[in-house]
């Protein structure tokens, strides 16, 4: 069974359907210049009145929409039970700086269905057989016939060992764990005390994945779409620089080659554009350099070792250096959910995870070094970097944060097709292996060709996994010592960034987009004006 | 026998109104590649309204605004019917 935010991907549902109108409506209502008091009414020209769409019934689809607006203008949620109107302190949204505050990811109360949270039910497919197998082999006596009916499940005894599903000829008895829950890879959701979700924000990574696995479009992120659209509206000097994550190849359509996309970003107002693999390579050469010392280190080391070693016998493993212990490893830190997880689950591994800024700033860095007024918007499929430029560190770099859905939004409110635009040049200023940083293994795999290459170390043991939870089973094997790699990559997303919850496009098809844009660079191995220095 | 020609607009609109979705679902739906040629279109003279009437998609000769997947596959069903029974004689596909 694919996990539960594969199930729903790359499909159109009512729940994409209202989350893209209200970003195009807002995107509107902004560039029609309206008044901040006017937003009340927005609600009113997304939702049916009368003809609920997506709901029960139009009322409550108008209060969930309401809330969203507000998460969309990157404000905090309003109470419900009040009647705060939208509008409340909306002014201060209509601004090119920044108002987007922690927390970044959001459960809309009034759109949440309250679902179990983990439960294992018997479905009306059993046939109250004569074998009844469920209740032979559950180890805490848990199911009983009641009035000789259907087979029941007492939920206080149950321990969902899972026996019983295993066990009906007729698999009528499942599993159903809360979406959001079972996209979660840190166990941050849990019930409140009236059964609504309810996000544990010091445990939340920011990863995103339950925002598209809630079958209701409960939960959503906060957007800097109107921050944006007010930079875009400003005067041509200080309008922003586009920053392109290595995932955006394909991702507005399989006719709007990268060239097209650049073109586009023009139209709405963005002074140039530049592709965050750039950043992408100054890290690959940053930590390809370290593993390649650690590793000349450690040769040395155990070339001592053995020398000393060598008459006292063999298997002692005493005397090897530090730097060659199994759990020496270089993790990689371009995913922030990644960064955080590893070192809140796995403190003893902390100091494993590299210290470097990720692509996104490493890019923007390079912008500002240069221009040190320009104002930087990066552009991704990624939710964990909105939280990740609110760090105080970093906020001097990147201005704001927007998702692939957020800027397609723009493209079509501003009536901007990619697929007929005349294109503009792409400079080839990348290399492959920093464009391949958008799939998963690519950031390693850059890192161990680039270590061996450019650097002479010897071939690299490397570890990789890619959703939060596989990433914590690859850490827990390691501090077992199960596996000593040299390098590890953590990637929050399935199938890394190409899967994150911001894209519009397939996984098959993007990770296809995005190998065919890398082997158009000019070179393979990365360089880098720094030349990796921190 | 001639195959269906299935066009589905990835003008910007379109594809973020879910023409995407709909050109992905149909090209990896292996059943459909014996009957059925899907193509992707630039918009037609604007034919999406301004995103209105978008997602377009023309199935055959048929024109569907505001398409969504159950409804083109609903109309490929009801155009390849008749080819495929006609045709070879072979078993029809559940309909």
């Amino acid at each position: 069974m694919p996990e539960v935010f594969e199930r729903m991907r790359g499909l159109y549902t009512p729940c994409t359907d209202i989350r893209r109108k209200i970003f195009i409506g807002i995107t509107r209502f902004v560039l029609s210049g309206k008044k901040p008091e006017d937003i009340d009414y927005l609600p009113f020209s997304i939702i049916d009145m009368g003809k609920p769409t997506y709901r029960c019934c139009s009322y409550k689809e108008l209060s969930i929409v309401r809330q969203r607006v507000r998460l969309a203008f990157g404000l905090p949620l309003i109470e419900e039970r009040n009647n705060t109107p939208v509008s409340a302190g909306i002014g201060q949204a209509f601004t090119r700086s920044k108002v987007l505050a922690a927390p970044i990811v959001n459960v809309i109360t009034a759109a949440c269905e309250k679902c179990p949270e983990d439960k294992v039910i018997v479905t009306n497919m059993c046939q109250t057989c004569m074998a009844h197998p469920c209740s032979i082999v559950c180890p805490v006596n848990a199911i009983s016939f009641p009035e000789g009916g259907q087979a029941f499940i007492d939920q206080k005894k149950c321990v969902k060992c899972m026996k019983c599903v295993k066990a009906c000829p007729y698999q009528s008895i499942t599993r159903m764990v809360r979406p959001c829950a079972a996209a979660c890879g840190v166990d941050a959701i849990h019930s409140d005390a009236d059964g609504y979700a309810s996000i544990d924000q010091d445990k939340c990574v920011n990863c995103g994945l339950c925002t598209v696995s809630c079958p209701f479009a409960a939960i959503s992120d906060k957007t800097e779409l109107v921050q944006v659209l007010h930079q875009l509206m400003g005067p041509e000097e200080s309008r922003p620089y586009a920053l392109l994550a290595p995932s955006f190849v394909g991702q507005f359509g399989r006719l709007a080659s990268p060239g097209a996309i650049a073109a586009g970003l023009r139209a709405v107002g963005f002074r140039g554009t530049r592709e965050v693999a750039l950043g992408a390579d100054c890290d690959t050469i940053l930590l390809a350099k370290r593993i390649a010392e650690r590793k000349a280190a450690a040769a040395v080391g155990a070339a001592v070792a053995e020398a000393g070693a060598a008459p006292a016998g063999v298997g002692s493993g005493a005397g090897l250096p530090a730097s060659a212990a199994p759990k020496a490893f270089l993790g990689t830190s371009c995913c922030p959910s990644w960064v955080m997880t590893a070192r809140r689950h796995f403190p003893a591994f902390a100091g494993n995870i590299a210290e470097s800024f990720t692509p996104m700033v490493e890019t923007a860095r390079l912008i500002k070094e240069k221009d040190p007024d320009a104002r930087v918007v990066f552009i991704g499929p990624c939710i964990a970097k909105k939280a990740e430029a609110l760090e105080p560190e970093l906020r001097p770099f990147v201005d704001h944060v927007l998702t692939f859905e957020e800027l397609a939004a723009i493209f079509v409110a501003k009536d901007i097709d990619l697929a007929a635009i005349d294109p503009s040049e792409f400079p080839a200023e990348a290399s492959s292996l920093g464009r391949g940083y958008a799939v998963a293994g690519g950031v390693a795999g850059a890192i161990a060709e680039t270590a061996e290459q450019k650097y002479g170390a010897p071939p690299l043991a490397v570890a990789k996994a890619d959703t939060l939870r596989n990433c914590r089973t690859m850490l827990s094997e390691i501090k077992a010592g199960k596996s000593s790699p040299d390098l590890v990559e953590g990637m929050a997303c399935p199938g890394g960034c190409v899967g994150g919850p911001g894209t519009l496009m397939g996984l098959a098809a993007a990770k296809n987009e995005v190998g065919k844009f890398a082997a158009l660079s000019a070179a393979r191995l990365p360089e880098c004006e720094c030349g990796g220095e921190e | 026998m001639e195959p269906i020609r299935v066009r589905v607009c990835v003008g910007t609109n379109c594809c973020f109104a879910g023409g995407e979705s709909i050109i992905e679902a149909l090209e990896d739906d292996a059943d459909l590649a014996s009957f059925v040629r899907i193509e992707a279109m630039r918009c037609l003279d604007k034919t999406c309204a301004g995103g209105t009437e978008s997602p377009i998609v023309t199935v055959g000769e048929r024109l569907v605004k505001r398409a969504t997947l159950e409804v083109v596959m609903e109309e490929i069903e009801r155009q390849a019917l008749p080819l495929i029974v006609g045709s070879s004689g072979k078993e029809g596909r559940d309909a």
